[in-house]
């Protein structure tokens, strides 16, 4: 993991016959180990870092695992990566689970002021998807970006961040809603089909 | 405001997990009336984001070999 890849524009190039997704929802139970081993220290570290209580993410992590056998069949192959939809899955449980103990996630803070050219940055980079979200999110204003890092990785509320950032409420919906709109169409440019703004919806 | 960006607004707000309940029934609603529009986009964006920002923590073994064997009991 840490590889930056060369050409985002090529999502991960993982075909029908290559995901272990695919292969759980066709009933490889073979593919369940594998799934495990690859996907595993990602889960891991979703999840520990939205859910403090190692207890509660032990069994949390357990809830993904079950929810990305279920949802296995919904993985496409050129749409997005496996490794996108695997944290995809793993945000939505985790949100759900939240939401349903009345918390929000909360993740450990990050640096005020964050230096998006250091090497730190290229090396956690995970999949193609991730090297656009950081390119998209440099073309950002930094306290555009700045709100969107804290409500998407550090968990905050909107109404957290318009106090913390000293915003108007609207300002902050409006940062983010423009966030993860410059994120969703880059994505939407390099994927082949299906995502809305590059495809069909 | 028009429908479809009622639809962004609700997804945009379940992707941060600022959706009270109401708003998710919403949600659920205009997906359940509109299948074919892209419930997943802002979702796969903020997965994105997280994918660039998580820093890796190795799953336990001892948990690994849980969720293999909870795997196949299920």
């Amino acid at each position: 993991m840490g590889s930056v890849v060369a050409d985002p524009r090529e999502l991960d190039p993982v075909g029908a016959e290559d995901s272990f997704l695919l292969r759980i929802a066709n009933g490889d139970h073979g593919a369940v180990k594998a799934c495990i081993d690859k996907y595993g220290n990602l889960v891991w570290s979703i999840v520990r870092r939205m859910v403090p209580s190692p207890a509660d993410a032990e069994d949390a992590v357990q809830e993904v695992f079950l929810d990305l056998w279920k949802n296995a069949s919904r993985f496409e192959p050129g749409r997005s990566s496996e490794v996108a939809f695997v944290a995809m899955v793993t945000r939505r449980r985790m949100i759900d689970r939240l939401r349903a103990r009345d918390r929000r996630p909360r993740t450990m803070a990050i640096p005020e002021e964050m230096d998006f050219s250091s090497d730190e940055h290229e090396r956690i980079e995970r999949s193609a998807e991730a090297s656009l979200a950081m390119r998209a999110l440099k073309e950002l204003k930094p306290e555009q970006r700045r709100v969107v890092i804290l409500s998407v990785v550090e968990g905050m509320s909107h109404g957290e961040i318009s106090e913390r950032m000293r915003l108007p409420l609207g300002t902050v919906k409006s940062y983010i809603r423009r966030g993860l709109t410059v994120v969703r169409e880059s994505l939407a440019s390099s994927a082949p089909k299906g995502i809305e703004g590059g495809g069909v919806e | 405001m028009t429908l479809r960006e009622r639809f962004h607004d609700l997804l945009i707000l379940r992707a941060t997990a600022d959706c009270t309940d109401e708003q998710g029934r919403e949600l659920d609603a205009i997906i359940r009336d509109h299948p074919d529009w892209d419930a997943d986009q802002f979702d796969l964006a903020a997965a994105a984001i997280q994918l660039a920002f998580v820093r890796p923590v190795a799953l336990p073994v001892r948990l690994r070999q849980q969720i293999h064997l909870s795997s196949h009991s299920s």
